[in-house]
């Protein structure tokens, strides 16, 4: 066996293989490497890619919900800015009376004893503490 | 024989010299050149990309965002690389909202690069994207955001193209806004792809966030009110601020016309200008408040002592003072209730024109706030020593001195906080990526707190029942001084008989935090007066700052007055 280990040719042959192996895995670690580093490159894309789409979002949203709109959409609505705390809530201040569309019917209801309606509370603590 | 040794030795030696040259090259490189090469190398597989510093945050002191940079994409081409430019231009102009001649014009031009158009969205971004277009690229950017335009714009003001505050608090709080731009160093593969690989990294340091004493609600409000009242009395412009007055905080502060920040041009930039701070004039009545105070403070009146106003003319050193109606016999209170010019005159006789002039210097009439806004004025105050014998009439009903609408809200939040004059300020805390930093309050005492009440007291009356009534609302604690200026004429070197500034400062003393809410109208049409024009425009910010503060007791007053 140590002579065959002892041949020139065999030695050379593992000599070479060794360099062989040996480079195969220096070159297979660096792509490895290599590969890591454009995922990493990649990652960075898409992070900057969600992070436009949300800059993008924000914009939209506010377009639709700035503090103007909000006002404007509380004050159609018969809405109010009440405190810091409890924004916005139905502004009892204005009464919306409901009003019966014919004559007829009005009639009727008179007839009947029915009452307009209102939509005015009669509680106004109500709006301070809900 | 000898020729073939002969042969070898040449051959031999042209070897040599051909390894000596080498050999001297590689020398040549390896000493002399081989900072320049390894240089030069390196240009070609790395690449140094800037990593621009986020710009920090600016929001409300309930955390509303008011600015935010935010990404967007800059569209460019390149005219060499692109083909089927007629129809490329037809599709990109769809999109970039560009005359499609336009576009091609640009695609025409005889260059490697051109911009199509700066700053789009990420939206349009992915359209054109899809699009294909072979020429055409992105860049990325950062691009100031304003999500409530108009509002507050003169404070918040607005940055350049490279991200720098050129007006209000972006350029006043630039350095800590900005933060620091930073880079990285990265290899590129030949298709001059990314790869990073250990890359050599200065990180970015993005800029503090700061948040505001404003509340973008109030803000709201102020706005919406200043603006109907400038445009019903085609007055030029207009300003209210609402301030704390415990602690100095700014709570709104509105100028009018306003500007939007996202959409400034060479035309609009003069519309930031925060006029509340930067604009001196002539405060006309509401300034009689520092001699109701200098004379409560040194005991020389007391509120039921009687002034004889002449019948509305009375003669002083060289002019005549009018009151704006005829009085006969006023008490100390009711000077101030009906506004009387003479009576005021007679109070300062009274009191001595120089011990007047301390309560001026304590006030700081003159001096700057030192509210943490640019380019405020100090205002202008004549030292005592160039005093005429007309000044000491002239200066106490608000002429011949000048202020602006922070100084005068200051001047009225003594006399609601117990007598200390505070120092305004807009910036509540500046947030550093590892830190905190918040502002302190600043306020020195300038007259005993029994005085600030008494002098309160009265300006009470001035709502309840003086020329004030406008901004009355039962069952609340409103004070206030209204104030009339006529405009000085510098062209003809007299008073303008037709330019005035309408004025109200007021206060809402049953707060927790009592407020003050000072308003000023520049030339307004049809009617000129503080009591006509600018307390109706206090007592609708008042009612909308009262409910919203959380006094219910004075929310289900107000109510109260409203209910059919």
């Amino acid at each position: 066996m140590k002579e065959f280990y002892n041949k020139t040719w065999v030695r050379a042959s593992l000599a070479v293989a060794v360099v062989f192996f040996g480079t195969l895995l220096y070159l297979h670690l660096k792509i490895c490497i290599y590969l890591e580093g454009y995922r990493l490159s990649r990652g960075y894309q898409v992070n900057n890619e969600l992070a436009s789409r949300k800059d993008y979002l924000l914009r939209v949203f506010y377009a639709q919900m700035s503090l103007q709109h909000l006002n404007q959409w509380a004050n159609d609505n018969d809405f109010t800015s009440v405190e810091r705390q409890r924004l916005l809530a139905l502004d009892m201040r204005k009464e919306l009376a409901v009003r019966q569309e014919s004559r007829l019917s009005a009639l009727f209801n008179r007839l009947a004893g029915i009452q307009p309606v209102s939509a005015k509370s009669d509680n106004r603590d109500m709006l301070l503490k809900q | 024989m000898k020729t073939e040794r002969l042969r070898t030795k040449h051959a031999t030696l042209i070897i040599a010299l051909c390894f000596a040259v080498l050999a001297v090259r590689i020398v040549y490189l390896q000493f002399f050149r081989a900072a320049f090469l390894r240089d030069y190398a390196s240009a070609q597989y790395y690449k140094v990309i800037p990593l621009e510093a986020k710009r920090g945050m600016i929001f409300d002191r309930e955390g509303r965002i008011l600015a935010a940079g935010l990404h967007c994409y800059s569209v460019f081409a390149d005219p060499a690389a692109v083909v089927a430019k007629v129809s490329a231009a037809r599709l990109l102009s769809d999109i970039l909202g560009l005359p499609s001649q336009q576009v091609w014009a640009k695609l025409n031009k005889n260059s490697r690069f051109v911009w199509l158009k700066r700053r789009i969205s990420w939206d349009d971004k992915e359209k054109i994207k899809s699009l294909n277009v072979k020429g055409v690229g992105f860049l990325r950017e950062d691009r100031r955001f304003y999500p409530q335009d108009s509002l507050a714009a003169s404070v918040l003001g607005a940055v350049n193209v490279d991200n720098r505050g050129i007006e209000g608090l972006e350029m006043h709080y630039d350095e800590y806004l900005r933060g620091k731009d930073g880079w990285v160093k990265i290899l590129q593969d030949s298709a001059s792809r990314n790869i990073l690989l250990a890359p050599e990294t200065v990180t970015p340091q993005a800029g503090a966030d700061i948040m505001l004493t404003v509340d973008a609600q109030i803000q709201y409000w102020a706005d919406f009110y200043l603006k109907s009242t400038v445009d019903k009395y085609h007055a030029k412009q207009g300003s209210v601020v609402v301030m704390d007055a415990t602690n100095g905080e700014i709570v709104a502060l509105s100028n009018y016309p306003f500007c939007d920040p996202n959409h400034i041009s060479r035309e609009s930039i003069p519309l930031l200008k925060n006029k509340a701070v930067t604009d001196i004039f002539e405060p006309g009545s509401v300034f009689k408040v520092v001699a109701l105070m200098a004379a409560l403070d040194t005991g020389t009146f007391k509120e039921d002592d009687q002034f004889f106003c002449e019948n509305g003319l009375y003669k002083i050193p060289g002019a005549r003072l009018h009151d704006w109606k005829p009085y006969g016999t006023l008490s100390f209170t009711e000077v101030f209730k009906k506004s009387s010019n003479i009576g005021v005159g007679k109070i300062v006789a009274g009191i001595g024109a120089q011990k007047y002039f301390e309560y001026l210097k304590a006030m700081r009439v003159g001096e700057r706030t030192g509210a943490d806004m640019p380019a405020e004025s100090s205002g202008t105050l004549k030292p005592f020593s160039q005093w005429s014998k007309t000044s000491s009439y002239m200066v106490p009903i608000g002429q011949e001195v000048g202020v602006n609408l922070l100084q005068l809200a200051r001047m009225f939040a003594v006399m609601v906080n117990g007598g200390y004059l505070v120092k305004p300020h807009i910036v509540r805390a500046v947030y550093f990526s590892s830190s905190v930093r918040h502002l302190s309050v600043e306020k020195e005492r300038v007259i005993p707190t029994a005085t600030a009440n008494r002098a309160r007291n009265i300006l009470l009356q001035v709502v309840e029942d003086g020329t004030a009534k406008l901004a009355y609302v039962p069952g609340m604690a409103i004070g206030g001084k209204t104030g009339t200026a006529q405009k000085f004429d510098s062209a003809s070197g007299r008073y303008s008989a037709t330019a005035y500034r309408a004025n109200f400062v007021g206060f809402l003393a049953d707060l927790v935090h009592p407020v003050v809410i000072a308003v000023s109208v520049d030339e307004p049409q049809g009617s000129h007066f503080g009591g006509v024009v600018a307390a109706p425009l206090f007592k609708e910010v008042a009612l909308k700052v009262a409910a919203y503060m959380g006094s219910e007791k004075v929310y289900a007053a107000a109510n109260e007055k409203k209910r059919p």
